[in-house]
Protein backbone atom coordinates (compact mmCIF):
# COMPACT_ATOMS: atom_id res chain seq x y z
CA UNK A 1 0.00 0.00 0.00
CA UNK A 2 1.55 3.33 -1.07
CA UNK A 3 1.25 6.66 0.75
CA UNK A 4 -1.80 7.75 -1.26
CA UNK A 5 -3.65 4.53 -0.53
CA UNK A 6 -2.78 4.83 3.17
CA UNK A 7 -4.09 8.42 3.32
CA UNK A 8 -7.29 7.50 1.60
CA UNK A 9 -7.78 4.39 3.74
CA UNK A 10 -7.26 6.46 6.88
CA UNK A 11 -9.72 9.14 5.69
CA UNK A 12 -12.23 6.40 4.83
CA UNK A 13 -11.75 4.96 8.33
CA UNK A 14 -12.43 8.32 9.98
CA UNK A 15 -15.55 8.78 7.89
CA UNK A 16 -16.66 5.28 8.90
CA UNK A 17 -16.44 6.19 12.58
CA UNK A 18 -18.24 9.53 12.10
CA UNK A 19 -15.10 11.65 12.46
CA UNK A 20 -15.28 13.83 9.33
CA UNK A 21 -13.02 16.55 10.73
CA UNK A 22 -10.24 14.03 11.29
CA UNK A 23 -10.80 12.77 7.74
CA UNK A 24 -10.44 16.32 6.43
CA UNK A 25 -7.23 16.77 8.43
CA UNK A 26 -5.82 13.65 6.76
CA UNK A 27 -6.90 14.86 3.31
CA UNK A 28 -5.73 18.46 3.78
CA UNK A 29 -2.40 19.20 2.20
CA UNK A 30 -2.20 15.93 0.25
CA UNK A 31 -1.80 17.67 -3.12
CA UNK A 32 -0.27 14.59 -4.71
CA UNK A 33 -3.59 12.73 -4.20
CA UNK A 34 -5.71 15.21 -6.15
CA UNK A 35 -5.49 13.16 -9.35
CA UNK A 36 -7.50 10.40 -7.71
CA UNK A 37 -11.34 10.70 -7.89
CA UNK A 38 -11.54 8.77 -4.61
CA UNK A 39 -9.71 11.63 -2.87
CA UNK A 40 -12.39 14.08 -4.02
CA UNK A 41 -15.22 11.69 -3.12
CA UNK A 42 -13.90 11.31 0.42
CA UNK A 43 -13.25 15.03 0.71
CA UNK A 44 -16.75 15.93 -0.49
CA UNK A 45 -18.29 13.34 1.87
CA UNK A 46 -16.38 14.75 4.85
CA UNK A 47 -17.34 18.32 3.92
CA UNK A 48 -21.02 17.37 3.72
CA UNK A 49 -20.77 15.83 7.19
CA UNK A 50 -19.54 19.14 8.61
CA UNK A 51 -22.16 21.15 6.66
CA UNK A 52 -19.58 22.54 4.21
CA UNK A 53 -21.95 22.05 1.30
CA UNK A 54 -20.54 24.66 -1.08
CA UNK A 55 -16.99 23.36 -0.71
CA UNK A 56 -18.36 19.83 -1.12
CA UNK A 57 -19.99 20.84 -4.43
CA UNK A 58 -16.60 22.11 -5.64
CA UNK A 59 -14.80 18.98 -4.42
CA UNK A 60 -17.31 16.68 -6.12
CA UNK A 61 -17.02 18.72 -9.33
CA UNK A 62 -13.21 18.35 -9.25
CA UNK A 63 -13.61 14.60 -8.90
CA UNK A 64 -16.22 14.41 -11.66
CA UNK A 65 -13.81 16.29 -13.97
CA UNK A 66 -11.51 13.28 -13.53
CA UNK A 67 -14.23 10.64 -13.84
CA UNK A 68 -17.68 11.86 -14.94
CA UNK A 69 -19.18 8.38 -14.53
CA UNK A 70 -18.16 7.86 -10.90
CA UNK A 71 -21.47 6.93 -9.23
CA UNK A 72 -20.15 7.68 -5.73
CA UNK A 73 -19.09 11.18 -6.77
CA UNK A 74 -22.43 11.81 -8.45
CA UNK A 75 -24.16 10.76 -5.24
CA UNK A 76 -22.12 13.07 -3.01
CA UNK A 77 -22.58 15.85 -5.54
CA UNK A 78 -26.35 15.33 -5.24
CA UNK A 79 -26.18 15.39 -1.43
CA UNK A 80 -24.10 18.57 -1.48
CA UNK A 81 -26.52 20.32 -3.86
CA UNK A 82 -29.41 19.21 -1.67
CA UNK A 83 -27.61 20.72 1.30
CA UNK A 84 -27.67 24.18 -0.31
CA UNK A 85 -31.30 23.75 -1.33
CA UNK A 86 -30.62 23.30 -5.06
CA UNK A 87 -32.92 20.32 -5.59
CA UNK A 88 -32.83 20.64 -9.39
CA UNK A 89 -29.04 20.22 -9.53
CA UNK A 90 -29.21 17.41 -6.97
CA UNK A 91 -31.78 15.61 -9.12
CA UNK A 92 -29.62 15.99 -12.24
CA UNK A 93 -26.68 14.41 -10.41
CA UNK A 94 -28.77 11.56 -9.02
CA UNK A 95 -30.45 10.81 -12.34
CA UNK A 96 -27.02 10.74 -13.99
CA UNK A 97 -25.96 8.17 -11.38
CA UNK A 98 -29.16 6.17 -11.92
CA UNK A 99 -28.58 6.12 -15.69
CA UNK A 100 -25.27 4.39 -14.96
CA UNK A 101 -26.59 2.08 -12.25
CA UNK A 102 -30.40 1.97 -12.37
CA UNK A 103 -30.65 -1.03 -10.05
CA UNK A 104 -28.74 0.39 -7.08
CA UNK A 105 -31.13 0.55 -4.08
CA UNK A 106 -28.99 3.17 -2.32
CA UNK A 107 -29.39 5.57 -5.26
CA UNK A 108 -33.12 4.91 -5.43
CA UNK A 109 -33.42 5.55 -1.67
CA UNK A 110 -31.52 8.82 -1.97
CA UNK A 111 -33.70 9.88 -4.89
CA UNK A 112 -36.78 9.07 -2.80
CA UNK A 113 -35.47 11.25 0.06
CA UNK A 114 -34.65 14.01 -2.42
CA UNK A 115 -38.13 14.17 -3.95
CA UNK A 116 -39.52 14.07 -0.40
CA UNK A 117 -37.73 17.38 0.22
CA UNK A 118 -40.04 18.88 -2.40
CA UNK A 119 -43.09 17.18 -0.87
CA UNK A 120 -43.40 14.59 -3.66
CA UNK A 121 -44.21 11.80 -1.25
CA UNK A 122 -46.14 9.62 -3.71
CA UNK A 123 -43.14 9.45 -6.03
CA UNK A 124 -40.90 8.77 -3.02
CA UNK A 125 -43.08 5.79 -2.07
CA UNK A 126 -42.91 4.42 -5.62
CA UNK A 127 -39.13 4.80 -5.75
CA UNK A 128 -38.84 2.91 -2.49
CA UNK A 129 -41.14 0.17 -3.81
CA UNK A 130 -38.66 -0.24 -6.66
CA UNK A 131 -35.66 -0.19 -4.28
CA UNK A 132 -37.38 -2.74 -2.04
CA UNK A 133 -38.03 -5.00 -5.01
CA UNK A 134 -34.28 -4.98 -5.74
CA UNK A 135 -33.15 -5.47 -2.15
CA UNK A 136 -35.90 -5.76 0.47
CA UNK A 137 -33.44 -6.06 3.37
CA UNK A 138 -31.13 -3.14 2.60
CA UNK A 139 -31.03 -1.01 5.75
CA UNK A 140 -30.86 2.32 3.88
CA UNK A 141 -34.06 1.36 2.02
CA UNK A 142 -35.81 0.49 5.29
CA UNK A 143 -34.55 3.73 6.86
CA UNK A 144 -35.71 5.82 3.89
CA UNK A 145 -39.06 4.01 4.09
CA UNK A 146 -39.29 5.09 7.75
CA UNK A 147 -38.47 8.71 6.95
CA UNK A 148 -41.05 8.87 4.15
CA UNK A 149 -43.65 7.22 6.41
CA UNK A 150 -42.94 9.85 9.08
CA UNK A 151 -43.26 12.69 6.56
CA UNK A 152 -46.54 11.16 5.37
CA UNK A 153 -47.87 11.27 8.93
CA UNK A 154 -47.79 7.47 9.36
CA UNK A 155 -46.01 7.36 12.71
CA UNK A 156 -46.70 3.65 13.32
CA UNK A 157 -44.95 2.65 10.09
CA UNK A 158 -42.10 5.08 10.77
CA UNK A 159 -41.53 3.55 14.23
CA UNK A 160 -41.69 0.03 12.79
CA UNK A 161 -39.09 0.80 10.11
CA UNK A 162 -36.80 2.54 12.61
CA UNK A 163 -37.03 -0.46 14.94
CA UNK A 164 -36.20 -2.81 12.05
CA UNK A 165 -33.05 -0.83 11.29
CA UNK A 166 -32.09 -0.72 14.99
CA UNK A 167 -32.44 -4.50 15.33
CA UNK A 168 -29.82 -4.91 12.58
CA UNK A 169 -27.68 -1.99 13.66
CA UNK A 170 -28.36 -0.59 17.16
CA UNK A 171 -25.80 2.15 16.48
CA UNK A 172 -27.46 3.73 13.45
CA UNK A 173 -27.86 7.43 14.34
CA UNK A 174 -30.48 8.11 11.65
CA UNK A 175 -32.77 5.38 12.99
CA UNK A 176 -32.43 6.75 16.55
CA UNK A 177 -33.27 10.20 15.23
CA UNK A 178 -36.36 8.87 13.46
CA UNK A 179 -37.49 6.86 16.50
CA UNK A 180 -37.00 9.92 18.68
CA UNK A 181 -39.00 12.07 16.28
CA UNK A 182 -41.93 9.65 16.35
CA UNK A 183 -41.83 9.46 20.17
CA UNK A 184 -41.63 13.23 20.38
CA UNK A 185 -44.72 13.58 18.16
CA UNK A 186 -46.51 11.18 20.49
CA UNK A 187 -45.59 13.24 23.51
CA UNK A 188 -43.11 10.77 25.01
CA UNK A 189 -40.49 13.43 25.63
CA UNK A 190 -38.27 11.33 27.92
CA UNK A 191 -38.09 8.33 25.60
CA UNK A 192 -37.50 10.67 22.66
CA UNK A 193 -34.67 12.32 24.55
CA UNK A 194 -32.94 8.96 25.06
CA UNK A 195 -32.98 8.30 21.31
CA UNK A 196 -31.84 11.81 20.40
CA UNK A 197 -28.99 11.67 22.90
CA UNK A 198 -27.93 8.25 21.60
CA UNK A 199 -27.94 9.63 18.04
CA UNK A 200 -25.81 12.59 19.16
CA UNK A 201 -23.36 10.27 20.94
CA UNK A 202 -23.07 8.02 17.87
CA UNK A 203 -22.60 10.95 15.47
CA UNK A 204 -20.81 13.64 17.47
CA UNK A 205 -19.84 15.63 14.36
CA UNK A 206 -23.40 16.36 13.27
CA UNK A 207 -24.40 19.80 14.54
CA UNK A 208 -28.07 19.26 13.62
CA UNK A 209 -28.33 16.09 15.70
CA UNK A 210 -26.57 17.85 18.60
CA UNK A 211 -29.12 20.67 18.38
CA UNK A 212 -32.05 18.22 18.41
CA UNK A 213 -30.56 16.39 21.41
CA UNK A 214 -30.11 19.69 23.25
CA UNK A 215 -33.69 20.73 22.51
CA UNK A 216 -34.96 17.35 23.75
CA UNK A 217 -33.15 17.90 27.07
CA UNK A 218 -34.95 21.24 27.44
CA UNK A 219 -38.28 19.57 26.67
CA UNK A 220 -37.92 17.42 29.78
CA UNK A 221 -37.08 20.34 32.10
CA UNK A 222 -39.11 20.27 35.37
CA UNK A 223 -40.62 23.69 34.59
CA UNK A 224 -42.33 22.09 31.60
CA UNK A 225 -43.86 19.26 33.63
CA UNK A 226 -47.20 21.13 33.95
CA UNK A 227 -47.39 20.96 30.15
CA UNK A 228 -47.08 17.17 30.09
CA UNK A 229 -50.78 16.75 29.15
CA UNK A 230 -50.20 18.86 26.02
CA UNK A 231 -47.00 16.93 25.19
CA UNK A 232 -48.71 13.60 25.79
CA UNK A 233 -52.13 14.13 24.21
CA UNK A 234 -51.65 17.16 21.98
CA UNK A 235 -53.21 20.60 22.38
CA UNK A 236 -56.54 19.71 20.72
CA UNK A 237 -57.42 16.92 23.13
CA UNK A 238 -56.40 18.99 26.14
CA UNK A 239 -58.51 21.97 25.04
CA UNK A 240 -61.43 19.69 24.27
CA UNK A 241 -61.10 18.18 27.75
CA UNK A 242 -61.27 21.67 29.26
CA UNK A 243 -64.27 22.52 27.11
CA UNK A 244 -65.97 19.30 28.17
CA UNK A 245 -65.31 20.17 31.82
CA UNK A 246 -66.69 23.66 31.34
CA UNK A 247 -69.71 22.17 29.57
CA UNK A 248 -70.28 19.67 32.38
CA UNK A 249 -70.06 22.28 35.11
CA UNK A 250 -72.41 24.52 33.13
CA UNK A 251 -74.90 21.70 32.64
CA UNK A 252 -74.67 20.81 36.35
CA UNK A 253 -75.14 24.47 37.27
CA UNK A 254 -72.08 24.54 39.58
CA UNK A 255 -71.02 28.11 38.95
CA UNK A 256 -68.05 28.17 41.36
CA UNK A 257 -66.54 25.00 39.80
CA UNK A 258 -67.02 26.45 36.35
CA UNK A 259 -65.07 29.50 37.51
CA UNK A 260 -62.25 27.32 38.87
CA UNK A 261 -62.02 25.32 35.62
CA UNK A 262 -62.04 28.49 33.55
CA UNK A 263 -59.36 30.12 35.70
CA UNK A 264 -57.21 26.96 35.61
CA UNK A 265 -57.59 26.88 31.86
CA UNK A 266 -56.54 30.51 31.44
CA UNK A 267 -53.50 30.05 33.72
CA UNK A 268 -52.61 26.92 31.77
CA UNK A 269 -52.86 28.78 28.45
CA UNK A 270 -50.73 31.70 29.63
CA UNK A 271 -48.18 29.27 31.13
CA UNK A 272 -47.95 27.27 27.88
CA UNK A 273 -47.44 30.47 25.89
CA UNK A 274 -44.88 32.15 28.08
CA UNK A 275 -42.81 29.61 30.00
CA UNK A 276 -41.43 27.41 27.14
CA UNK A 277 -39.91 30.26 25.09
CA UNK A 278 -38.59 32.02 28.21
CA UNK A 279 -37.11 28.78 29.52
CA UNK A 280 -35.49 28.03 26.17
CA UNK A 281 -33.92 31.48 26.03
CA UNK A 282 -32.68 31.18 29.60
CA UNK A 283 -31.17 27.72 28.98
CA UNK A 284 -29.57 28.92 25.73
CA UNK A 285 -28.11 31.89 27.56
CA UNK A 286 -26.82 29.60 30.34
CA UNK A 287 -25.36 27.12 27.81
CA UNK A 288 -23.63 29.96 25.96
CA UNK A 289 -21.96 31.04 29.21
CA UNK B 1 -43.09 2.51 -15.03
CA UNK B 2 -39.36 2.88 -14.43
CA UNK B 3 -39.14 5.57 -17.13
CA UNK B 4 -41.85 7.44 -15.28
CA UNK B 5 -39.91 7.10 -12.00
CA UNK B 6 -36.72 8.40 -13.57
CA UNK B 7 -38.41 11.35 -15.28
CA UNK B 8 -37.11 14.57 -13.69
CA UNK B 9 -39.68 16.17 -11.41
CA UNK B 10 -37.64 18.76 -9.52
CA UNK B 11 -36.32 20.90 -12.36
CA UNK B 12 -38.92 23.62 -11.79
CA UNK B 13 -38.55 23.63 -8.00
CA UNK B 14 -37.07 26.99 -6.96
CA UNK B 15 -33.91 26.92 -4.92
CA UNK B 16 -34.84 26.31 -1.30
CA UNK B 17 -33.34 28.58 1.29
CA UNK B 18 -34.16 29.57 4.83
CA UNK B 19 -37.26 31.82 4.63
CA UNK B 20 -36.91 35.31 6.06
CA UNK B 21 -38.63 36.26 9.30
CA UNK B 22 -42.22 37.08 8.46
CA UNK B 23 -42.31 34.46 5.70
CA UNK B 24 -41.78 31.41 7.88
CA UNK B 25 -44.71 29.17 8.81
CA UNK B 26 -46.24 28.96 12.26
CA UNK B 27 -46.27 25.95 14.57
CA UNK B 28 -49.36 23.87 13.97
CA UNK B 29 -50.07 23.38 17.67
CA UNK B 30 -50.39 27.14 18.22
CA UNK B 31 -53.34 27.31 15.84
CA UNK B 32 -55.56 25.69 18.48
CA UNK B 33 -55.28 28.84 20.57
CA UNK B 34 -56.49 30.91 17.62
CA UNK B 35 -59.37 28.47 17.14
CA UNK B 36 -60.33 28.66 20.80
CA UNK B 37 -60.24 32.42 21.09
CA UNK B 38 -61.11 33.45 17.54
CA UNK B 39 -63.35 30.71 16.19
CA UNK B 40 -63.60 28.95 12.86
CA UNK B 41 -63.00 31.95 10.63
CA UNK B 42 -59.84 33.05 12.42
CA UNK B 43 -58.23 29.62 12.47
CA UNK B 44 -59.11 29.08 8.79
CA UNK B 45 -57.43 32.36 7.85
CA UNK B 46 -54.29 31.43 9.80
CA UNK B 47 -54.24 27.86 8.44
CA UNK B 48 -54.69 29.10 4.88
CA UNK B 49 -51.80 31.57 5.19
CA UNK B 50 -49.69 28.92 6.90
CA UNK B 51 -50.31 26.37 4.13
CA UNK B 52 -48.99 28.90 1.61
CA UNK B 53 -45.93 29.52 3.73
CA UNK B 54 -45.35 25.78 4.00
CA UNK B 55 -45.59 25.45 0.22
CA UNK B 56 -48.46 22.98 0.63
CA UNK B 57 -50.00 21.56 -2.56
CA UNK B 58 -52.90 23.55 -4.05
CA UNK B 59 -55.31 20.73 -3.26
CA UNK B 60 -54.42 20.97 0.46
CA UNK B 61 -54.91 24.75 0.34
CA UNK B 62 -58.35 24.26 -1.22
CA UNK B 63 -59.27 21.69 1.44
CA UNK B 64 -58.47 24.25 4.12
CA UNK B 65 -60.91 26.74 2.59
CA UNK B 66 -63.59 24.08 2.15
CA UNK B 67 -63.18 22.87 5.74
CA UNK B 68 -63.20 26.47 6.96
CA UNK B 69 -66.48 27.20 5.16
CA UNK B 70 -67.99 24.00 6.56
CA UNK B 71 -66.73 24.98 10.03
CA UNK B 72 -68.33 28.45 9.90
CA UNK B 73 -71.66 27.01 8.72
CA UNK B 74 -71.46 24.20 11.30
CA UNK B 75 -70.79 26.64 14.13
CA UNK B 76 -74.01 28.54 13.23
CA UNK B 77 -76.10 25.36 12.96
CA UNK B 78 -74.65 23.75 16.12
CA UNK B 79 -75.07 26.99 18.10
CA UNK B 80 -78.71 27.36 17.03
CA UNK B 81 -79.46 23.66 17.59
CA UNK B 82 -77.97 23.69 21.11
CA UNK B 83 -78.80 27.15 22.43
CA UNK B 84 -81.42 28.63 20.12
CA UNK B 85 -81.26 32.44 20.16
CA UNK B 86 -78.89 32.56 23.16
CA UNK B 87 -75.93 34.19 21.39
CA UNK B 88 -73.91 34.48 24.62
CA UNK B 89 -73.78 30.73 25.27
CA UNK B 90 -73.26 30.05 21.58
CA UNK B 91 -70.18 32.28 21.53
CA UNK B 92 -68.86 30.92 24.84
CA UNK B 93 -69.30 27.23 24.08
CA UNK B 94 -70.78 25.99 20.80
CA UNK B 95 -68.74 27.91 18.27
CA UNK B 96 -65.56 27.19 20.28
CA UNK B 97 -66.14 23.44 20.24
CA UNK B 98 -66.71 23.53 16.49
CA UNK B 99 -63.64 25.74 15.98
CA UNK B 100 -61.35 23.44 17.99
CA UNK B 101 -62.66 20.40 16.11
CA UNK B 102 -62.07 22.29 12.87
CA UNK B 103 -58.54 23.14 14.04
CA UNK B 104 -57.95 19.39 14.45
CA UNK B 105 -59.00 18.77 10.86
CA UNK B 106 -56.88 21.69 9.61
CA UNK B 107 -53.95 20.31 11.62
CA UNK B 108 -54.24 17.02 9.74
CA UNK B 109 -54.34 18.78 6.36
CA UNK B 110 -51.19 20.77 7.20
CA UNK B 111 -49.34 17.93 8.92
CA UNK B 112 -47.66 16.48 5.81
CA UNK B 113 -46.39 19.78 4.40
CA UNK B 114 -45.33 20.84 7.90
CA UNK B 115 -43.25 17.71 8.40
CA UNK B 116 -41.71 18.07 4.93
CA UNK B 117 -40.87 21.69 5.77
CA UNK B 118 -39.30 20.74 9.11
CA UNK B 119 -37.40 17.91 7.37
CA UNK B 120 -35.69 20.26 4.95
CA UNK B 121 -35.46 23.40 7.11
CA UNK B 122 -32.32 23.90 9.12
CA UNK B 123 -31.81 25.51 12.49
CA UNK B 124 -33.73 25.22 15.71
CA UNK B 125 -37.45 25.60 16.25
CA UNK B 126 -37.23 29.38 16.66
CA UNK B 127 -35.29 29.69 13.40
CA UNK B 128 -37.72 27.47 11.47
CA UNK B 129 -40.99 29.02 12.65
CA UNK B 130 -42.40 32.49 13.16
CA UNK B 131 -44.22 33.49 16.32
CA UNK B 132 -48.02 33.38 16.06
CA UNK B 133 -48.50 35.91 18.86
CA UNK B 134 -49.33 39.02 16.81
CA UNK B 135 -50.96 37.43 13.72
CA UNK B 136 -52.86 35.03 15.98
CA UNK B 137 -54.12 37.87 18.15
CA UNK B 138 -55.17 39.93 15.11
CA UNK B 139 -56.89 36.90 13.53
CA UNK B 140 -58.63 36.05 16.80
CA UNK B 141 -59.89 39.64 17.27
CA UNK B 142 -60.92 40.41 13.68
CA UNK B 143 -62.01 36.87 12.78
CA UNK B 144 -63.73 36.52 16.13
CA UNK B 145 -65.76 39.72 15.64
CA UNK B 146 -66.79 38.76 12.11
CA UNK B 147 -67.60 35.25 13.31
CA UNK B 148 -69.85 36.59 16.08
CA UNK B 149 -71.63 38.72 13.45
CA UNK B 150 -72.13 35.69 11.18
CA UNK B 151 -73.24 33.66 14.18
CA UNK B 152 -75.83 36.27 15.20
CA UNK B 153 -77.23 36.72 11.71
CA UNK B 154 -77.18 32.98 11.04
CA UNK B 155 -78.98 32.17 14.27
CA UNK B 156 -81.62 34.83 13.53
CA UNK B 157 -82.07 33.46 10.01
CA UNK B 158 -82.37 29.84 11.20
CA UNK B 159 -84.77 30.91 13.94
CA UNK B 160 -86.91 32.78 11.43
CA UNK B 161 -87.07 29.80 9.07
CA UNK B 162 -87.27 26.85 11.47
CA UNK B 163 -88.10 28.46 14.81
Amino acid sequence: MDATDRNLALARHYLGIEQPRRALEVLDGREHDVGDPEYWRLRATALIAVDGYREAIDAAARGLDLDPSDVGLLLVSALAHRGVGDLAAAERALLAALRIDPEEPALLSQYALLVAHAGQLEKAHRLLDEAERLDPLASHVVHARGVIAYLSGDDDAAARHADTVLVDDPEEPGAHLLRGSVLSERGSARAARRHFETAARLDPGDAEIARVARASRWATHPLLWPLLPIQRFGPAKVWLAFIALIGLTTAAGIAWLQGVVLLTYLVFVVYSWTVPPLLRRWLEWRAAR
Amino acid sequence: MREDLFAPSLQDVPRLGPPAEGERPWRLGSQFYVAFFGGALAVTAIASLNARRLGAPKVAQRWILVLGAVGVIASVIVSWALFGRDLGRSVRIAHRVVAVLLAGALYKVQQRPDRVYAFRAQGDDDEQYDSLWVPGLVAALVGGLVQVGILGLGILALDAVFG
